[in-house]
């Protein structure tokens, strides 16, 4: 078996508005391998979560495809209907952001971890109890407030319900939307070695958004960068962080702040803000900001391209590095 | 551990955990209850209806005479004063006999005490030849609340055919008081089911509705009210009545809630808890039921509860207009129809008294609809 998971081919959202369509996610291809972990980064507005969102069907994508590579072969995850959707459905889960928006004030945090269960298997009421007694307890949640309400609950605790909600059915791939960027500090040290040690026990596979580089840094096998709905860059956590290839992520990563003070930094300032996705400019969409610019960068959007195993997108790559 | 055995030391504290305890197994209802008791105005006003509404459900039992009965000896006779001392001594509640008099300028006859005659009231005791009813339309009975031994006790005072209006006020708020909330009811379901369409499928579904609701709404309303009672044949039952007005009322108020239904579906459509329910696989229906109405039902309540004010006086107007129930089946428009005479408010005022009713209960119905708009979201 191969040891691919989920191929994104192509994958294009596009918002319409009355007199604007947004073009959020345009052509965004990226392969998933089994057990890894995907970051995906970039700043707000950039499509990290539309991606998400697209690739569990919480919204519908425009066009490409989200194969899902099971024991009965390849399937489109975007297309699959009825019998096939209440059989896959459940592989594929998600972590939210806001733990507060995300859970349902009305409901009981048992009733919260043990609805999936109910559309997806045929358990009995007594198999279904023992099922989110366990998984509570795997994510650090006291049997005994099982049968609170969400407001009962901080926002620690409210991630770790959303975790044993999204865990219940055993997927084999966890979308973690900004999962830990609500929370204090030090409780997103403790999710993230819940979901560390959580993606050990069930060979889970994760793709983890987020704008918090140093978070991203720690958790990923592989990162994606993308600047208005586009991958500008593509490669292994290390090499990456590393040496950055293209202008915009080496812009990012050095905004990252150093714990030792002692470090000096070259802050790449950019200019100007993040322009209007309703209303992108022409060929690279980085270009307006980027301090490598040439004509070309204006008029062509350039290819993601492979480089030494990373696949970036910049003509002027070969420049950039040079200038250094 | 730890923690317990300082709960043990400290009562002060057990206290207090057991109260924050409750807070958290609390549901949402439980949580809109707590902050609607801290309403004082909304609380004094759901007391007042369940008083009203008490009275309305045990209304055979508690007027003296049925909607049929009326004595034409005691035609607008006034409020009969029920008294306790009879020259200073104490009798316990009693009327005295009514005699009729003439004035002597205008010849208007008129009824005064008869101090001669007292009229011991009795309680729980077997009524008139004709006061007959069934408790819940089942066991035969004939028992009333009170009644003056040997003489008549009229509360409000009678109307022109000598009947008894503290009963047909009492009678009537079985009508007044049930037919909007019936109408209500019968709007949430129709406005419910039909704005969950358009709220949920959108496209051109909501379009087809929305077009209808346009429609619907453009027609005035109190003409269309109307339009429709009169086509309400005169030969029916009450109870018919009844049925239709409350059709009437909830086929021109749906609209309205309608649309709150569907914006409020648009705007839960985005929430991410929906989302959340949407991956984890929950069919169409199960997310409409177990999720996005609960979300907004409390909200819908409360309109529903400000709403039901205008039902009321909306009953009211089309029987005051003749156009609802008529005599002898009563409400509270039907009693205020003889009102409208300047010669009743002139020599009759207390035939104006039903008026006080419509104006209590519909205050009452604002003030606690305001309460419960301020419970509706715990958990801001």
């Amino acid at each position: 078996m191969d040891n691919v998971l989920l191929e994104i081919k192509h994958l294009s959202k596009v918002y319409e508005g009355k007199g604007v369509n947004v073009k959020a996610l345009s052509d965004v291809s990226l392969t998933v391998e089994r057990g890894e972990t995907i970051g995906i980064v970039g700043e707000s507005g950039c499509g990290k979560t539309t991606l998400g969102r697209c690739v569990v069907r919480g919204i519908d994508a425009t066009s490409g495809e989200v194969l899902f590579h099971t024991d009965e072969g390849v399937i489109d995850f975007l297309k699959i209907k009825g019998a096939q959707m209440k059989k896959y459905r459940k592989d594929i889960q998600m972590i939210f952001q806001d733990p507060y928006a995300s859970l349902d004030p009305r409901m009981t945090v048992f009733d919260i971890i043990s609805e999936p269960l109910r559309y997806n298997t045929n358990l009995s009421n007594r198999e279904i109890e023992l099922a989110v007694e366990k998984i509570a307890e795997q994510v650090g949640l006291n049997k005994a407030y099982l049968r609170r309400y969400p407001h009962a609950f901080s926002g620690g605790q409210r991630q770790r319900i959303g975790i044993a909600r999204s865990l219940i059915l055993q997927p084999k791939l966890i979308v973690c939307d900004e999962a830990v960027s609500a929370l204090d500090v030090s409780i997103q040290a403790q999710i993230i070695n819940l979901l560390e040690d959580l993606q050990k026990e069930y060979n889970l596979t994760y793709l983890f958004i987020s704008h918090a580089l140093s978070v991203v840094r720690h958790i990923s096998d592989r990162v994606m960068v993308m600047y208005l709905g586009r991958v500008v860059e593509f490669g292994k956590t290390e090499e990456l962080f590393a040496e950055p290839r293209h202008p915009y992520t080496k812009a990012l990563l050095s905004a990252v702040p150093q714990p030792d003070p002692d470090i000096l930094v070259d802050r790449i300032i950019l200019e100007g803000e993040v322009p209007n996705p309703a209303n992108p400019p022409s060929g690279c969409h980085f270009h307006p900001r980027c301090a490598y610019a040439t004509e070309r960068c204006s008029k062509e959007a350039p290819p993601l391209e492979e480089q030494d195993g990373r696949l970036v997108a910049c003509w002027n790559c070969e420049a950039c590095r040079n200038k250094e | 551990m730890e923690m317990k055995d300082k709960t043990k030391k400290t009562p002060v504290r057990k206290s207090q955990e057991k109260k924050s305890d409750k807070y958290y197994y609390a549901s949402q209802w439980q949580l809109m209850g707590r902050k609607f008791r801290k309403h004082k105005l909304a609380m004094i006003s759901a007391f007042v209806l369940m008083i009203f509404y008490l009275i309305a459900i045990l209304g055979n039992f508690i007027a003296p005479q049925g909607t049929e009965q009326y004595d034409g000896k005691y035609v607008n006779c006034a409020p009969t004063p029920v008294h306790l001392f009879h020259e200073g001594k104490f009798v316990g509640p009693f009327v005295y006999g009514l005699k009729m008099e003439r004035d002597p300028v205008t010849y208007m006859a008129h009824f005064a005490e008869d101090t001669e005659k007292i009229c011991r009231l009795r309680f729980f005791t077997e009524g008139d030849e004709g006061g007959e009813y069934k408790w819940f339309g089942l066991i035969p009975s004939n028992i009333h609340l009170f009644k003056a031994e040997d003489g008549k006790v009229f509360l409000f005072g009678t109307d022109n055919m000598g009947r008894d209006l503290f009963s047909r006020v009492v009678l009537g708020a079985q009508i007044s008081l049930f037919i909007p909330v019936a109408g209500m009811l019968m709007t949430l379901v129709l406005g419910l089911a039909i704005g969950s369409l358009a709220g949920y499928f959108g496209g051109w579904v909501d379009t087809v509705i929305q077009r209808i609701i346009e429609v619907v709404r453009s027609f005035p309303q109190v003409p269309l009210w109307m339009a429709l009672s009169a086509a309400i044949p005169k030969t029916m039952k009450p109870a018919q009545v009844f049925m239709l007005m409350t059709v009437i009322l909830s086929l021109v108020s749906w609209p309205g809630l309608a649309r709150v239904v569907r914006s409020k579906f648009i705007s839960v459509k985005k929430e991410d808890f929906i989302m959340a329910a949407r991956i984890s696989g929950a069919p169409a229906d199960k997310l409409i039921t177990r999720h996005m109405i609960p979300s907004f039902l409390s909200y819908i309540i409360v309109d529903m509860t400000m709403a039901i004010p205008g039902l009321i006086i909306g009953e009211t107007t089309l029987s005051f207009l003749g156009l609802g129930l008529r005599s002898p089946a009563t409400s509270w428009g039907v009693l205020l129809q003889e009102t409208n005479k300047l010669e009743t408010i002139m020599f009759y005022n207390w035939k104006l008294i039903p008026m006080i009713f419509v104006f209590l209960s519909v205050l009452a119905f604002n003030f606690m609809g305001d309460g419960l708009r301020d419970a509706a979201d715990p958990y801001k």
